[in-house]
């Protein structure tokens, strides 16, 4: 099964689909304004003629090329590509300006395909284990895990829980549009027959990452100034043996910062680089010297950022939730090609699972040869203005919505929801948990409903099986906790207020 | 149009009367052919969640102190703009298909996002080249290689 796999991805089309998908995922990765959510979400569809293999190898490599570009732009634009490199521009701008990116761009090539090395060493050698314990997972610890995953993104993810909570539930309601699977009822169809199945995820993803950033754009605006592209010359990987060895610690540790993040649910990329730059400047001998151009907050971000790849695959392919929205959007890729991921994928499709993991290996060394080959042609890129950009975006979202069900019903889908997805950035209402919520409601519903079959409608039985009571009580500490934060950071800053 | 605080308080309310109608709008929905709990339980459910979240918006704001930051901030102008035109593209994509109203859709775009110190018309040139090239080739890809139906309208 695994020399099957590892086989099957060992071909010219194969290759050919993983590079244009490392490239592309590279573009988005390093334009500030476009990510690798979108990317992903905009070439779903082109995956639909393709094998699932094939099909959601491209997404995996547009996901390690799009974490791994942002750090272009994060070090010779000193403008993160994507938020996976917000903490690279904090050392990487300071090293472009003192006529070091070159180095810092070695460095970070480098660092992003060794943090993801690992966390496919981390995926080959949890997931199967995993997949094995999920199996006798019911739908009772089903839903006790789906809303591990709503309620901890909520809680870790936005400053307002309230916010990141109903974010989470509008996700839900969203899911549960439509005629039922279980019951056959029509629910909030409000007389319109397109409504009877429901909104297709595609458009409302496409909706709420691409077209709301069309909109946001609009309302920003454009400076005449796109920033200026600070000088490089790029000479090896950036670093000596010695400077390898002292960071060796640096770099396992964010690593599995990297990793450990992105098997949380719904959070990856974008908050480990932060979480593993700060250990790493508060483990440092030099913590002074972090900010002005030192290479250990290069690493400790590159690094952790793209280890979350792997760790973000771990829960989407044993349980079927994903890890970050990255994963959400492979998760609709895979749905759309009719894979059900969980457990039971690595008993029936073994080669399939082998497949994709050998991909994900292709993909990462693919990333280091062309980043680092094609680094002159990416950065002509960033010189490309966003509002020509963004315009054929916004051409290839109508590709994308209209070309999955051929229903003009799906491209108003997606302009309501980018405006929806718009109000929502404006107001700081998280869009993830939204993700996860919508990918989820029907698997939390289906589960919920099977399990209070099982317990003879008493939901405090689910408190009974071990591994769900866990996950429950875990959850609800979660949501204690981050209310018992609000209610502090309000006394703390009313005190302030009164002192002052 | 007012503080932040006041457009935070219309959005929560906005909320709330929509977690009221979905509410009510789930009173009525079958119960289905389940043996225990049917289609309507989750709708429920996640509609009393949505009302008794947006209460606790409400009060979260009534506890916030007004930090008397403008409400919206935004290129108003700029944003209805490109609304409009999102609209009229896909109003249009079915009659003058997918090609033609890309064309308009992608030259009028770039005439809205583009900087005033940026538009000449080597720059306008520019956008209408890009605005002709880029759908017929998207087009070429997408049909004849990936193999996707788009909207043809008068083609």
């Amino acid at each position: 099964m695994i020399i099957d796999g590892i086989v099957s991805v060992l071909n010219p089309t194969t290759f050919a689909i993983i590079l244009v998908g490392v490239v592309v995922g590279i573009i988005f990765g390093s334009i500030p304004g476009l990510t690798s959510t979108m990317c992903v979400a905009l070439c779903l569809p082109i995956t639909f003629g393709m094998s699932p293999l094939n099909g959601i190898t491209m997404l995996i490599a547009i996901y390690v090329g799009g974490t791994s570009g942002g750090l272009i732009s994060a070090i010779l634009l000193k403008i993160p590509g994507t938020p996976s490199s917000v903490a690279t521009t904090f050392d990487g701008g300071p090293m472009a300006e003192k006529g070091e990116g070159g180095k810092a761009l070695g460095i970070g090539i480098f660092y992003s395909f060794l943090g993801t090395i690992l966390s496919i060493l981390a995926l080959v050698f949890i997931a199967p284990p995993l997949a094995q314990v999920a199996l006798k997972f019911g739908p009772i610890e089903m839903f006790a895990i789906c809303l591990f995953a709503l309620t901890m993104i909520s809680a870790m993810i936005s400053d307002n829980p309230f916010k990141a909570i109903m974010s989470g539930v509008m996700g839900i309601m969203v899911s549960i549009f439509g005629i039922s699977s279980i019951t056959g009822s029509a629910r909030f169809t409000f007389g319109f027959s397109e409504l009877e199945n429901g909104f297709a995820q595609l458009p409302v993803m496409i909706g709420l990452f691409a077209v709301a950033e069309i909109l946001n754009t609009a309302a920003e605006g454009i400076p005449a100034d796109g920033g200026h592209i600070l000088a490089y010359k790029l000479k090896g990987f950036g670093v000596s043996l010695t400077e390898f060895k002292d960071q060796f610690v640096n770099f396992i540790r964010s690593a599995l910062i990297g990793i450990g993040i992105g098997i949380l649910p719904g959070i990856g990329g974008a908050t480990s680089n932060i979480v593993a730059y700060s250990v790493a400047k508060q483990q440092s001998d030099h913590p002074e010297k972090f900010g002005t151009g030192c290479i250990d907050g290069i690493i400790a971000s590159e690094t952790s950022n793209n280890a979350s790849i792997g760790g973000a695959l771990i829960p989407l392919l044993t349980l079927g939730i994903p890890g970050d929205t990255v994963t959400a959007m492979i998760l609709g890729g895979l749905m759309l090609h009719g894979i059900t991921p969980g457990p039971l994928l690595f008993q029936t499709s073994g080669d399939l699972v082998w497949g994709l993991f050998a991909g994900f290996l292709i993909s990462t060394i693919v990333m280091l040869v062309v980043e680092y080959g094609g680094i002159r042609l990416f950065v002509k890129v960033l010189d490309v203005p966003k509002y020509i950009l963004l315009s054929i975006v916004l051409v290839l979202c109508i590709v994308g919505t209209y070309g999955t069900n051929h229903a003009m019903f799906d491209v108003w889908t997606a302009l309501i929801f980018g405006f929806i997805g718009f109000f929502m950035s404006k107001y700081k209402y998280p869009q993830a948990p939204m993700i996860l919520g919508l990918v989820l409601g029907r698997e939390v519903e289906q589960n919920l409903l099977r399990g209070m079959q099982y317990t003879d409608n008493n939901f405090w039985a689910f408190f009974t099986y071990p591994i769900a009571a866990v996950f429950l009580i875990i959850s609800i500490a979660v949501v204690a906790w981050t209310f018992v934060k609000l209610i502090r950071k309000k006394v703390a800053n009313n005190k302030a207020k009164a002192n002052a | 149009m007012g503080t932040r605080k006041t457009t935070e308080y219309i959005i929560d309310i906005i909320l709330l009367f929509m977690g009221v109608g979905f509410w009510a709008s789930s009173q009525s929905i079958a119960h289905g052919s389940a043996i225990g709990l049917g289609g309507e339980f989750m709708p429920k459910v996640t509609s009393a969640l949505w009302i008794l979240t947006s209460i606790g918006l409400l009060i979260n704001e009534y506890t916030t102190p007004d930090d008397k930051v403008k409400g919206i901030t935004a290129n108003v102008k700029g944003f209805v703009a490109t609304f409009v035109l999102l609209f009229a593209y896909i109003f249009t994509l079915d009659i003058l298909g997918f090609i033609i109203s890309s064309i308009l859709y992608m030259f009028i775009q770039m005439y809205i996002f583009v900087p005033d110190a940026l538009r000449s018309k080597r720059n306008y040139i520019l956008f209408a080249i890009v605005s002709i090239v880029t759908p017929i080739i998207v087009n070429e890809v997408f049909v004849e290689v990936f193999s996707l139906i788009l909207p043809t309208g008068l083609l």
